[in-house]
């Protein structure tokens, strides 16, 4: 009697993984938190995502609506895969393929193909400690990321893509490292913060030699749980990028910042090792908030499985 | 300890939220090519607004005698990977005007000029904000 109402939740919902547990914002670079608990030897998880932009920011941070003629939307599939060996060391796979569109006035653009490859591992440093002990030190982790640029953007075929159009590839390899680290306010709530650094390497993918600025990325999160099963996060997540530099030449007012809000529920049935989850994000159009970058909607649906250890 | 993990995490979000904005491009600018072969006075014709967009290039050569030639114009969004090009290049009595310029999208370009003098070829490169 006990299970079926998770199991229903969770199919009712269509949900992923530990997302809501984690980390919601799964189809980005950043942030990444774990997608296996420590007690599961391996997770799987498809998240499938549409996202409209609805405003643009410029390089000032001065917020415009979308015009008429502005349309640029994103539809994506991100297969995800991780398998946690040994046990405090996670190693996750990520691909995606994604639909993306862009109008501008007399532009206008329809790009489908797979995104970069990124591989991450996550060693879990610290266990969060026990309530009696004196100093409540929080569940600490540190990561490493591989980005591989496999994306459409990445065969110089694609040029013109939006910001959005990140999910069809970088165009360049990345290397990033990242901390993240949880802890439990009470038996229902837990706080998260997560911070990631990323480099990425010089590309050709304007057929000259481009490098992106160094990527940093953090999130602030707030977790509750009110029944075993179901999770719910609300979390504020900012990333920036600095300059870009163009055939040998740094280019002031290229990098990025963008703000946004995620909210999202998860559902776990640990019984059948089903997850799923709803996220929502939205970045903020207020003005000197985010700069360089698109303001958008995006909404995630994910599923996805658990299997537990054997020892 | 939440507020010991809170507290630095809120001051490193103010820094990434507050880091300072760039100046904004100037849409009339005079500067010297790469190779300093060229000076030129860049003026937009009319506010720059997204979508098509037209500027006069002045162009003198550094060396006496020189007659450089604006041959082409680009504009990159290198972080979005756009890219656009003019359309149409003229020889006006006011200099060179680059036509036909599809800045489509807001955000900060690059704007290339690309030039000839005494069959040499050198770059002008400034940025142009569109709102």
């Amino acid at each position: 009697m006990k299970r079926w109402p998770c199991l229903a939740a969770s199919w009712l919902l269509l949900l992923l993984a530990p997302v809501a547990r984690a980390c919601p914002c799964s189809d980005d670079a950043g942030s990444g938190l774990a997608l296996t608990r420590e007690d599961e030897l391996a997770a799987a998880a498809l998240v499938m995502t549409t996202r409209s932009a609805y405003g643009v920011f410029d390089a000032q941070g001065n917020y415009r609506k979308s015009d008429s003629d502005e349309t640029e939307t994103a539809q994506e599939l991100l297969l995800r895969a991780a398998l946690r060996w040994p046990r405090r060391l996670e190693w996750l796979a990520e691909l995606g393929y994604a639909s993306y569109r862009l109008h501008a006035g007399q532009v206008s653009q329809e790009q489908r193909g797979v995104g970069d490859l990124i591989v991450r591992a996550r060693y879990q440093l610290l266990d969060e400690s026990m309530p009696h002990e004196p100093l409540p030190l929080p569940a600490v982790a540190a990561s490493m990321l591989l980005r591989a640029p496999l994306g459409l953007a990445s065969v110089g075929a694609a040029h013109g893509f939006g910001s959005g159009g990140a999910q069809l590839g970088l165009g360049a390899w990345e290397l990033g490292i990242g901390l993240d680290a949880a802890r439990s306010l009470s038996g229902a709530l837990g706080v998260l913060v997560a911070g990631e650094l990323g480099y990425r390497f010089e590309d050709h993918t304007l057929g000259r030699a481009r490098q992106l600025g160094l990527r940093a990325e953090g999130l602030l999160g707030l977790r509750a749980s009110p029944l075993d099963w179901l999770s719910g996060l609300v979390a504020v997540r900012a990333r920036s990028s600095g300059d870009a530099t163009f055939s040998g030449r740094r280019l002031p007012g290229t990098g990025e910042r963008l703000v946004s809000v995620v909210v999202g529920a998860s559902v776990d049935d640990t019984a059948s090792g089903l997850r799923s989850s709803l996220t929502l994000s939205l970045d903020p159009p207020w003005s000197g908030l985010s700069a360089g970058s698109s303001a958008q909607v995006a909404l995630g649906v994910a599923v996805g499985w658990s299997f537990d250890r054997s020892d | 300890m939440a507020r010991s993990s809170l507290a630095p995490s809120l001051v490193a979000l103010a820094l990434l939220v507050g880091c300072s904005a760039p100046v904004p491009a100037e849409t009339s600018v005079t500067l010297s090519s790469e190779r300093g072969l060229v000076d030129a006075t860049v003026r937009f014709l009319g506010p720059v607004r997204r979508g098509e967009n037209a500027l006069v290039a002045e162009l003198s050569a550094a060396s006496p005698g020189a007659e450089p030639r604006l041959a082409a114009v680009s504009a990159f969004m290198v972080t979005h990977n756009h890219e656009a090009h003019a359309g149409s290049i003229s020889e006006t009595d006011a200099g060179f005007e680059a036509s036909e310029l599809d800045l489509f999208m807001t955000g900060r370009w690059q704007l290339e000029l690309e030039l000839r003098v005494a069959g040499e070829p050198d770059l002008l490169s400034l940025p142009v904000d569109v709102p």
